[in-house]
């Protein structure tokens, strides 16, 4: 982290994998429904929205992205399909940031800049997640 | 870390911190516009040169609203918004140092003030579109 030098990074990206990893379920579910909402037709949204997790330099730019999308979206169609991008909005929003505080606390990371590239990793972390289910899930229904 | 820098983070904790929080807020307080009028507040605030260029613009917006008749809501909440950052950026000493002449003062809170602005902007566009949807 800032400063703190490569060994406090480990055990930062240690957490956060292993966090990740606990919310199998809820990255699994939300990739099942992007792959029925988007379909193979538009899963170049999930990859915009692996891009824009990658870059960002602050959590607001993926919400804003995750909101303007979930906005111009058909009724249940692609980001409102079975609230996808609402649901996914949550998890960031809430989920995501009790992960960042309860790594925080542990790893005892109380600068608010450190706090936020945690909260970058987490959701980078788990956005990649989501698009793997997507794209699995996708590949499934090619070959069955 | 150079002074830029840190103004740089500064910038990105306010955004993801209070600005984001208030234009969920605000949104929530005023409503919402239409679709089109949005995106010229956000592409007037992308080619404004200072704060000052994009309150004009809202009581340019609102005196249209009023002459239709309509209670510029949006518009008055903004330019109040935009107003209060303004009178908050004077002593926030992470970008506007104390020993400013009268002439630095304002150059300093027409370029940070914009930043913020643009950053607001930002936020309460997609918290538009997201609670417009559907109309």
């Amino acid at each position: 982290m800032n400063g703190q030098g490569n060994a406090q990074r480990m055990k930062v990206l240690k957490e956060v994998g292993i966090r990740v990893d606990k919310l199998r379920g809820n990255t699994e579910d939300l990739g099942k429904t992007a792959a029925e909402g988007f379909g193979d037709k538009h899963k170049s949204q999930m990859k915009n929205l692996e891009t824009i997790a990658n870059s960002a330099l602050k959590v607001s730019d993926v919400l804003d992205y995750i909101k303007r999308q979930t906005g111009r979206a058909k009724p249940n169609q692609e980001w409102k399909y079975q609230q996808f991008g609402k649901n996914l909005l949550g998890m960031v929003e809430k989920t995501l940031k009790q992960e960042r505080d309860s790594i925080c606390g542990k790893l005892a990371i109380d600068d608010d800049f450190d706090q936020l590239e945690v909260y970058l990793l987490i959701v980078r972390e788990c956005v990649r997640q989501i698009v793997i289910h997507f794209e699995f899930e996708l590949g499934t229904k090619e070959t069955a | 870390m150079t002074r830029a820098h840190e103004q740089e983070i500064a910038l990105r904790l306010l955004s993801d911190g209070k600005l984001y929080a208030d234009a969920v807020a605000f949104i929530h307080d005023k409503g919402t516009t239409t679709n089109s009028q949005i995106a010229g507040l956000e592409n007037l605030a992308g080619a404004a040169d200072g704060l000052t260029a994009i309150i004009g613009f809202c009581n340019h917006q609102a005196d249209k609203e009023r002459k239709r008749g309509h209670d510029p809501v949006f518009y008055n909440g903004l330019k109040q918004y935009l107003e209060n950052v303004r009178l908050e950026l004077k002593t926030n000493r992470e970008f506007v140092p104390a020993d400013l002449s009268k002439r630095q003062l304002r150059e300093h809170l027409e370029a940070y003030g914009l930043l913020f602005a643009r950053e607001f902007i930002h936020h309460v566009a997609a918290e538009h579109r997201y609670r417009s949807e559907g109309r």
